[in-house]
């Protein structure tokens, strides 16, 4: 797949995947973090009324194999929620925050592939993300 | 599809009991801040179809400072100069509104639709479709007078009333020294 954006995602609208109790993954990992939660929440208000084509590839970029990364920063550390396209929305399946090189978590990225794998194969339930 | 569907955000009240957490609030007002001025200013420059280079001729005359405007888009960035932003803001013949607030104005901006306040319209624009009311002639009143002295009647302050000072005449008028163009 290439960073060519699909008609159809031509705007940021926001899922996340969902554990077996039905939260959230990108709601749960910023249910601790008020920060990074209310910067993301005016982020995606200002974002997802921007086509995907005028965003800043510093808020918004390709990374690979489908993938595609938010990035913002507070509380002095970068945030990223990893996500990918499916059906017109914007499928989040992981956040990760970083501070100089300290990843946390420090697999992120293998495990946004294999969730966005395993939601692909029907494993994940899909959710809307409610913006708090 | 419309932008109005791409976001699922809660109500007011329940964002105000986010608001009740300190660290959140700090960082809402922040990235109100911020990112207002970030995302304008990249929405009202690709308006005028002009490129980073574009903008910092007009707004700085130069464009060799692009990296400026680079920096000033990125909703991370947040080391504005007052004056620089006053500065983009007439290049783009746009108010700039920098004031403390209370958190009930700050709500009603979160409120209002994206789409309302991105790119601002111009002075001009806003002349144009009437949302500005379009000044009549020149009132009798509003004439300098010659020597470039130019009176307007003025209501004594409350302060001035109790000092018993005023620069106000008896009859209510009050100089003002306008140099008359």
């Amino acid at each position: 797949m290439t960073n060519d954006l699909p008609a159809s995602v031509s705007y940021l609208r926001l899922r996340e995947i969902a554990d077996a109790n039905g939260r959230g993954v990108i709601t749960d990992w910023l249910r601790k973090e008020s920060a990074a939660r209310a910067k993301f929440r005016v982020r995606m208000d200002y974002m997802s009324k921007i086509p995907r084509t005028d965003l800043n590839n510093k808020q918004f970029r390709y990374l690979q194999d489908g993938l595609w990364e938010i990035k913002w920063e507070a509380d002095k550390k970068t945030w990223r929620a990893v996500g990918f396209d499916k059906d017109g929305y914007f499928v989040m399946v992981i956040g990760c925050s970083h501070k100089d090189r300290v990843y946390e978590p420090r697999n992120w990225l293998n495990t946004a592939r294999q969730r966005k794998k395993e939601t692909l194969e029907g494993k994940w339930r899909i959710i809307d993300y409610v913006l708090l | 599809m419309s932008c109005s569907e791409t976001l699922v955000k809660v109500d007011p009240e329940r964002l105000v009991t986010q608001l009740m957490d300190a660290k959140y609030r700090k960082a809402f007002v922040e990235a109100h801040a911020k990112d207002s001025i970030a995302f304008q200013l990249r929405m009202m420059r690709k308006a005028k179809e002009w490129d980073q280079r574009q903008l910092a001729e007009h707004a700085f005359g130069d464009p060799k400072l692009q990296s400026m405007v680079s920096r000033y888009e990125d909703p991370d960035y947040g080391r504005y100069s007052l004056n620089t932003l006053l500065e983009l803001a007439a290049a783009f013949d746009v108010a700039l509104v920098v004031h403390f607030a209370p958190f009930s104005e700050l709500l009603d901006w979160d409120e209002t639709p994206v789409e309302r306040k991105i790119a601002p319209k111009s002075f001009q624009e806003e002349l144009d479709s009437g949302l500005l009311p379009r000044p009549s002639k020149r009132r009798k009143t509003d004439k300098p007078q010659v020597n470039g002295v130019h009176t307007i009647r003025k209501q004594p302050s409350r302060l001035e009333k109790q000092s018993g000072s005023s620069d106000t005449s008896r009859d209510g008028r009050v100089q003002l020294k306008v140099r008359a163009r």
